[in-house]
């Protein structure tokens, strides 16, 4: 296997993958660390790209150059800046090392490493079933759009992961969570800290802190949950698994899944690793070649995560109508209206709810 | 307030943001104070929008998510001032001036954002004839009626914004401007809190220019009556003449550049102008994901 470069053990730490694939976990986890404090899903690179790019302005694209900015130094502006922010955040928690956990900043990998130069990026993946039926039940989307996001953004992450050596790795929810010392062990060596058995007790580190109801509706509070590897089996139908098969499988068995077995989890590194959860962009890289029938041509990135250049994109109403990403824009797809609120006043009978 | 009293403003010595309706000249204004040898004002950079974008994230549902990090508002302003005052230095560093400005009509939209960012900002407003401008708009591809809205939509928005800010707010009619350029940049310059140079005026723009007045079919130009005429009065203009102006009533000495305490004792004059606030265009208000959303200009039917 290959030499990967020696990591900064300074610079911030990015959090990325998938939405439902257990990014806020990751989080809660790596926060509950003394070193780190890793903000929730600030989604700052969006506003990054606007300073590049003045979003739908002719002249907005690379204005700074007409004050004599080079992108080079434009990009260690915004680093600088992102550090006085963030790094402020992290000595008011007694943090040495800060770090954000964004899902879509997986479309953000080429210029935050540009901005970023000493950035390590740890990507969670999980399989396509259990991310599809996680965003399904959360967030209202729809199972041909969460299917069709997990092969966009897993086919992404793996492109990118080549590009960064020793910068870049990856954790499967399912390793961490039958396993999560030797994930967070072979992770925090990989980043060069010291171990902490804190991190196995996030969830008690978290209790000690205020608010507990995180993003993505998740509790801080709650421990690692073996039990939610499989949950999906029961929450996909016929139709959804059949859709996993035909979009996904291909590169399902790339990250070592098999659409249709929730528990079967074949390793992705090579026999003589001395890591047995942790990937990096050295495994990838060796495993792409092997998996001919991925169509690893490089996907579009979604309009919002792009510059937002007038030539390319035009700003409309969100009348609702794409992807059904919300509730809202799933009722006005379907046109069906809100569901009107239950009245608190009104006597009824009282319904225990079944744990 | 004679010329000489009014070159101590509160304001004076911080970024000058040249604004105004597309095509009302606020690009000989740029041009005309570029040449000070103290002043760089860099064109139509915009980056007041890319400002905002930084406090309300792109199409995200929520926006501040720098308090979630700890910072106030207030805080947070004073680092994006920091940011963009080092990236604007480097123009002054380059060519040997000392107060930096911007000159991006579109920052009209953005006068809250310069007061919140730049509290030591002066804003210089530019107006002109609304027949002249939607002449010039529609020339250049603009439906009349889009060309009027955005005559009338900046102009108000100008006028209701900079009639608060007192002394740092200078409003520069385009027709003064070129009918006097001398008397005009020299209050200019004198309100700006600057000594006057005799560069600004060795601009090509500004010699033996005539005013146009325009040249609208009949039904904008009963368009622009109805929508903007009340306003265009309130500015000096007659829409029955266009090319004519009537002097605006200004504060002690001064004949051609108006403060934002002028223009506020001018809307006393006209009650019914500016009673609702103008909408501003898409773009230029937060990118909240439930209101908007980008779409590709390849895809089918592209842009409408």
């Amino acid at each position: 296997m290959p030499e990967e470069p020696e990591r900064s053990t300074t610079g911030p730490i990015f959090v990325i993958g998938s939405q439902g694939s257990g990014t806020t976990l990751m989080r809660l986890i790596l926060d509950s660390h003394e070193e780190f404090t890793v903000a929730q899903e600030t989604g700052f690179m969006r506003a990054a790209l606007a300073q590049l790019t003045v979003p739908f302005h002719g002249a907005g694209r690379d204005w700074y150059a007409r004050l004599g900015w080079s992108e080079a130094e434009m990009h260690d502006q915004l680093r600088q800046f992102y550090e006085r922010i963030f790094g402020r955040f992290a000595a008011q928690q007694g943090a040495r090392r800060w770090g954000d956990k964004t899902p879509y900043h997986i479309w953000h990998v080429a210029e935050m490493a540009q901005i970023f130069p000493d950035a390590l990026f740890l990507c969670m993946v999980r399989h396509p079933g259990g991310t599809t039926a996680s965003v399904q039940s959360r967030f209202d989307w729809q199972v041909p759009h969460a299917v069709n996001a997990w092969v966009r953004q897993n086919t992404e992450i793996a492109l990118r992961a080549v590009q960064l050596p020793g910068r870049f790795a990856l954790l499967r929810y399912e390793d961490l969570v039958l396993d999560p010392e030797t994930s967070l062990r072979e992770l925090l060596e990989w980043m060069g800290e010291p171990w902490t058995p804190r991190l196995l007790e996030h969830h008690v580190v978290h209790g000690e802190r205020e608010p507990r109801r995180v993003e993505g509706m998740t509790s801080a509070t709650d421990p690692i949950d073996v039990e939610r590897i499989a949950k999906w089996t029961s929450k996909l139908d016929a139709e959804a698994r059949e859709l996993l098969r035909t979009e996904a499988a291909p590169l399902a068995r790339f990250y070592g899944y098999d659409v249709d077995d929730a528990m079967h989890l074949s390793s992705l590194l090579p026999a003589d690793s001395a890591r047995r959860k942790l990937v990096t962009s050295a495994d990838i890289a060796r495993r792409q070649p092997e998996h001919t029938d991925v169509d690893w041509s490089p996907r579009g990135r979604p309009a919002a995560n792009r510059r937002l250049d007038p030539a390319e994109l035009w700003l409309g109403r969100n009348d609702g109508k794409k992807g059904a990403r919300s509730g809202a824009g799933r009722r006005a797809a379907a046109g069906t209206p809100r569901r009107p609120k239950p009245d608190k006043k009104a006597p009824g009978p009282r319904v225990q709810r079944q744990r | 307030m004679s010329v000489q009293e009014s070159a101590v403003l509160p304001g004076a010595g911080g970024p000058i943001f040249v604004v105004g309706s597309p095509a009302a000249g606020s690009a000989l204004v740029r041009e005309a104070l570029d040449r000070h040898e103290r002043l760089a004002i860099v064109a139509d950079t915009g980056f007041l929008r890319a400002a905002v974008n930084h406090q309300w994230v792109p199409f995200r549902r929520s926006g501040g998510w720098y308090k979630r990090l700890g910072w106030s508002r207030e805080e947070f302003s004073t680092e994006l001032r920091a940011l963009y005052n080092g990236l604007f230095e480097r123009v002054l560093q380059q060519q040997g001036k000392q107060r930096w400005g911007d000159a991006t009509p579109l920052h009209v939209w953005y006068l809250d954002t310069v007061d919140r960012i730049f509290p030591d900002a002066v804003v210089v407003g530019v107006v002109r004839h609304p027949a002249a401008v939607v002449t010039a708009l529609v020339r250049g591809g603009l439906e009349p009626l889009r060309a009027v809205r955005q005559w009338r939509g900046a102009t108000l928005e100008m006028l209701l914004s900079g009639s608060s800010m007192g002394g740092r707010f200078l409003l520069v009619r385009y027709e003064d401007l070129v009918e006097a350029p001398e008397e005009t940049l020299r209050e200019l310059v004198a309100l700006l809190g600057e000594p006057w140079s005799d560069r600004m005026l060795e601009l090509d723009g500004l010699r033996g220019v005539a005013v146009q007045g325009g040249s609208l079919d009949p039904s904008t130009r009963t368009t622009l009556r109805k929508r903007a005429g009340r306003l265009a009065n309130l500015f000096g203009y007659d829409l029955g003449k266009p090319g004519k102006h009537a002097p605006l009533p200004v504060a002690g000495r001064r004949r051609r550049v108006l403060t934002g305490d002028d223009l506020a004792v001018r809307r006393t004059e006209f009650p019914a102008v500016g009673r609702k606030r103008p909408t501003p265009p898409r773009v230029d208000r937060p990118l909240r994901s439930k209101q908007v959303r980008p779409n590709f200009v390849r895809e089918a039917g592209g842009r409408p």
